[in-house]
Order: C-alpha cells, then structure tokens, then sequence
C-alpha cells in the first residue's frame, strides 16, 4: 500500500479513536458513503460500536482491503484470507452477537456474511430451548399450541 | 447481551437447513411466522440455489423406492420415506424444481413432493380428452416440470401422443397443471414426435426442452420448446453440425443452461462432446 495513502479517524462510542487508511474505513459503505457526500469532520463517530468491537472491526477490514488487489483473485490467498476469517470469528457468542450490529451499522457485507454464517453454524442441531436461551426469546407458545406444530414436523426432531 | 434485530435474524436462518428451521417454528409464535413467510422462503431458496446448499441427488431404488445422496456428504445414502407409506406400487420421476419433484404413484395419482419439507399435494386427476381407436399403437405420455419465474407458479405439462395402425394416424394432445390454481387446461397440441422414452423435460430459460422428429421415422432430430410462461411450444433450431448422422445428438440442462451432447465412436472409444448454450 502507498504511505502517502491518505488516513481518516474513527471514533468509538466509548471516545477512543482510531486512525487508519482510508481504503480500510471505506470498506464500511457507511463510512464511504459520508465521505461521498462531502463529509469533512476531522473523525468519523461510530456512536453504536464499542472501541474494543470497532478494533476487531478495522482489522478485518486491513486483511480484507489486500483481498481487493490482484493477489486476492488467486485461490491460494483466497484459502488463507478463509482461514484468517475462520479464526477471527472464534469469539464468544456476545461478541460475536455485537459484530453483527457493528457489521450492519457500518455496512460491510462481507462480515455480516461471515458472522451470520458463523452463528447459523452454532444452531445446527440445536433444541429448541438452546436457540430461546441463546437469543434471549421468551416463549409464547401454550404447551399444547407448541405440542400442535412440533407434531406438524416431528422428523425434524429425530 | 446485545438484540439482534428481525432483518439480522433473518439472515442468519437463511443460512440453516430446512430441518433445522421447521424445528426452530416451535421457538416462538413470531420465529414462526418469520419462519413460514413467503418472503423468508423465497430467500432461503435463493440462497441455497446460489451457494449450492441443502442440494440432494434423488435415485429411483428398484422402482419402488427414491434414494437421496446429500451433495455436502456424498458417502451418505437415505431412504426416503414415501407419502403413501411403502407399498411396493411403482413410483416414477416426472421432473424437479427448485427441490420440488413431480412423481407418478402406481401408474394414475401425481403429486408434487417438496422433499425438503416432506410435504406433498396430489393434483387432481385429468382425462386424456380423446378417444382411443380400436387399434393402436404406443400411446406415449411424456412429462415436463418447471418453474415459471414470470407467474410464480410451478408447471407440470403433459403430452399424450396416439399412434394409430398406420403412420398417418395420429392424435396428441397437451394439457398444462398449474400449481398456483391447482388445475389442469387443455393447450394447443403438440405436433411432434417424441423420441425417447419416458424422456423429461429440460428446463433451461423458462422453457422446457425435448428432442423430438417431425415424422415416426425420421432420423432427424429436433428439438422442441415449451416456453412456461405463453404455454407454447416452438422449435429451437439446432446447430448445423446435428445433421451429421455419425453423431448421436441428445438434449441437457446443466447449471441452467441448455446443453446438447454429441456422442460418437473413435475407434474403440466412445466420445461425447458436450456444447453449452449462453445464449
């Protein structure tokens, strides 16, 4: 990457500020967008993203901005960039929970692919109970409303 | 812990399995209206249509019984479990869509069979309008199954064709299911003849496509098209190289595009030639 790239700041809802290139933040169509409509503040307010998720977030996007060059299109980069993700989602289920909000409030959908997919991957095989418990959902059914459509579908319990 | 919102929940039951999503109806009255929303299915059969999930290989067994080979484990063989228990009546493949199949049960009852859901309806039976002569000769029932992007609906189409003790005789007629009024309508013949046996359609640009002669015993072959959407048929023209009789010219889909094989001897090799139409 050129040093004489220009550099924006970001700002975390927590006051801590983060300074990175600007083909990193633009990776966030939300942050690219504000800077396409003449945005010209001196940093950028994540008002909704902790400094501790908005660090996560900015290192994903410095791997994933190397993706969008020529060496990205070749399949051996492509492989590690997979691994690389891999790894990075493999945090606890309230981070992950808040790198999708951060994901969607700065609009980068390649993390919010990989992070919906890596929850989606947690529910396989789940119990019904285990997916109330994990998404904090109270459960409204009466016992015997529940017992008639758990009937409807009964293999997809076995 | 932090809420995700109904737009992020959706997302993320897009990418789960169809068994694991009729179990999570039973999470909550809202997951499971989520669940069976129309919208909601269209996306998850987009999505799995565009990554190549939840994608089965089905087998008829002994004519009998359908095995399903799950693309993501090729090593596992299930039985499935028919709609009508087991009964050893013969079953039969008339077309798939979209994970829909198109089955002929003991000869007379079809049903469409999301093997996804292992939900299934039996459509309503339909005559064959005209009368058999006293003497005949293959009467040939040929299916195609499809799904019509422009009506939203699913199509099975249905030729009959009647040979009579001669050549010159000679009676079809083609009637269209639609799944949307769950009805069955008589549409403009169809003038050709089928070549293969028991051949489905192939669906490639919402039209479905057979080989077919103009006359019982050309050699030529044609192929013909029945666009879903005008429910007419027309010819497809061929390219010039299908009058080369050293070849044996068959009709495919593959990816949803059209393909024809061209299949030939080279010494003591058979060679088929496979040519993808992107048009």
């Amino acid at each position: 990457m050129e040093s004489t790239s220009k550099k924006v700041t970001l700002s975390s809802s927590d006051g801590r500020t983060f300074e990175v290139e600007e083909a990193v933040a633009f990776q966030s169509q939300t942050i690219k967008h504000l800077y396409e409509t003449g945005y010209t503040g001196d940093f950028i307010p994540v008002p909704n993203v902790t400094g501790d998720i908005l660090s996560m977030v900015l290192r994903y996007c410095e791997k994933h901005v190397d993706s969008d060059t020529a060496a990205g299109k070749e399949s051996f980069y492509d492989n590690k960039l997979k691994r690389w993700d891999a790894l990075f989602v493999k945090v606890d289920q309230s981070t992950l929970f808040d790198l999708i909000l951060a994901a969607d409030f700065m609009n980068i959908n390649s993390l919010m692919d990989l992070t919906c997919k890596t929850v989606a991957n947690m529910m396989k095989g789940k119990t019904t109970e285990e997916i109330r418990g994990t998404f904090n959902i109270k459960n409204d059914y009466t016992p015997e409303a529940e017992e008639m459509v758990r009937r409807e579908n009964q293999w997809a319990f076995e | 812990m932090a809420t995700l919102s109904h737009d992020m929940i959706i997302e993320i039951l897009g990418c789960l399995s169809v068994k694991d999503l009729l179990r999570f109806k039973c999470v909550s009255k809202l997951w499971c209206s989520w669940i069976e929303d129309p919208y909601f299915i269209n996306l998850h059969l987009s999505y799995s249509l565009k990554t190549n999930t939840n994608h089965s290989l089905i087998l008829r067994h002994r004519k009998f019984q359908f095995l399903s080979v799950n693309y993501d484990s090729p090593k596992t063989t299930r039985r499935l479990e028919q709609p009508f228990g087991e009964q050893k009546k013969p079953i039969q493949i008339l077309g798939s869509c979209n994970g829909l199949l198109a089955v002929e049960y003991d000869y007379n009852r079809i049903f469409l069979w999301n093997l996804s859901t292992r939900k299934y309806q039996v459509l309503p039976s339909t005559k064959i309008d005209f009368s058999s002569p006293s003497i005949c000769y293959g009467r040939s029932i040929y299916y195609g199954f499809g799904y019509d992007l422009v009506s939203d609906d699913y199509k099975l189409v249905r030729m009959v064709q009647l040979l009579g003790e001669n050549d010159e005789y000679f009676h079809s007629e083609a009637k269209v299911y639609s799944l949307r009024s769950n009805c069955w309508r008589r549409i403009k013949d169809f003038c050709f003849y089928l070549i293969f046996y028991r051949e489905l359609g192939f669906l490639a640009n919402n039209v479905l496509h057979w080989m077919v002669s103009r006359t019982p015993e050309s050699s030529n072959r044609n192929l013909v098209g029945f666009d879903l959407r005008s429910e007419e048929f027309r010819v497809v023209e061929l390219p010039d190289f299908c009058l080369d009789e050293n070849f044996y010219f068959d009709v495919k889909a593959m990816g949803g595009y059209l393909c024809l094989t061209a299949t030939h001897r080279e010494l003591n090799d058979v060679v088929v030639d496979v040519w993808i139409m992107k048009e």
